[in-house]
């Protein structure tokens, strides 16, 4: 009998037997049967795991390409096209003028929306006693988010916490608080809605410089 | 897609060969964090930043060195950060007694725990289902007969089959312990 052939029987019955080749071998085989037991061999990654890490790629790829390249225009154009191309940098100007003057009077007429959801967050296993209601508020520039935080520590030095909103897009940042002023209410922006990101998170980071999750979760709307 | 194949859809850092990567080996992933931190809110983390450490490293990857194992490391060292700074952030409960403090697993023990759940991963699927039932579901080869609405002749000849390969993908690992 092969090596290979005893630890093919070993591994199915989980039997002693009498030819064993030798204890490394005999040693090895009771870890891989043990391993096939464990219930860390069978689990399987969550739905939507995948397509977070496709976002993320997709966001870095896209931050990487940078503009398009610009048009080449043959040595022909002559005086026309310059002039062509004087008279679009004008109009293009005065559009992007009118944008940003649009914006302006959007920004200072409409401050923010009415309460549109309430959302409470529970303390995870790290901050047991923590709760906190998410405010939402709809606003021509984005979701302003009040998070009336209670039973939360103050971030000890060298730390803060970071809140998110998460989907199957991924994770986005929506700002950072201490709490060492004491509980209270925080002031956080989000560039995205809660229907596409329907879990929101509090966690506790390092001020390490690495921007990703430290995956700390101290509050949460989806235990 | 085949294991070549798949290396080198990889090194393109094309999406079809990050999402073929993932099919094949994510499951592995999870295992080794799963082990290291213990933790599944963690674990989906460190997956993620295993994932996106490898896509931003593909290039890397010289023509000819295997994925699974450079994967391997990528995935471990990730683990094993988010472990790091779990393990340094001050707990807001009361202090674990030593004796409870876990550490990570060896890095024999994490190995071991890859090779094995891809070997898992490439039995055909009604092999997979009679070694998971007798292994993990402890289950008798007549139970799972019965589970499995088959005779019990299939039962055995398919986890004698399983046992065979997995044998056969496993057997270096008692070549490098003796």
């Amino acid at each position: 009998m092969t090596s290979q052939e005893w630890l093919a029987g070993y591994l199915e019955d989980g039997q002693p037997r009498a030819d064993t080749p030798d204890v490394a071998l005999a040693d090895t085989a009771r870890r891989l049967r043990d391993l096939l037991a464990d219930p860390d061999s069978w689990v399987e990654p969550p739905e939507g795991l995948l397509a977070q890490i496709t976002t993320g790629i997709d966001s870095e790829r896209a931050s990487l390409a940078g503009p398009p390249p610009a048009a080449v225009r043959g040595h022909g154009a002559g005086r026309d096209g310059r002039r062509r191309t004087r008279m679009r940098r004008t109009v293009q100007a005065g559009a992007a003028a009118l944008l940003a003057a649009a914006a302006v009077v959007i920004a200072v007429v409409v401050t923010r929306g009415p309460v549109t959801t309430d959302v409470a967050l529970a303390g995870t296993r790290l901050a047991p006693g923590a709760s906190a209601t998410a405010k939402l508020h709809a606003t021509p520039s984005g979701l302003a988010v009040e998070l009336d935080v209670s039973g939360l520590p103050p971030s000890p030095p060298g730390y803060y916490y970071q809140a998110w909103m998460k989907g199957p897009r991924g994770l986005v940042t929506i700002g950072t608080f201490h709490l060492r002023g004491g509980p209270g209410t925080v002031e956080l922006w989000s560039a995205v809605n809660l229907a596409d990101y329907p879990v929101i998170t509090v966690t506790r980071e390092p001020e390490d410089g690495n921007p990703a999750s430290s995956g700390q979760v101290v509050l949460t709307n989806h235990p | 897609m085949d294991e070549d194949g798949l290396d080198d859809a990889f090194r393109t850092g094309s999406a079809e060969g990050v999402r073929a990567v993932y099919e094949r080996y994510s499951g592995a992933v999870f295992t080794i964090a799963l082990r290291v931190l213990g933790d599944r809110d963690l674990v989906a983390d460190a997956v993620q930043v295993t994932f996106l450490n490898a896509w931003r490293s593909c290039g890397s990857l010289e023509p000819g060195r295997p994925l699974a194992p450079w994967l391997f490391t990528i995935a471990r060292r990730a683990a094993i950060d988010l472990y790091r700074r779990r393990a340094h952030a001050p707990e807001p409960t009361e202090l674990q007694d030593e004796a409870t403090i876990a550490l990570p697993p060896s890095m024999e023990g994490i190995w071991e725990a890859w090779q094995i759940r891809i070997a898992l991963d490439t039995l055909p699927a009604e092999e997979r289902e009679v070694v998971r039932a007798q292994h993990f579901g402890g289950l008798s080869h007549a139970q799972i007969a019965q589970q499995l609405a088959v005779p019990i002749g299939t039962v055995k000849s398919r986890s004698h089959r399983a046992h065979r390969r997995l044998a056969s993908m496993l057997g270096h690992l008692a070549e490098v312990a003796a």
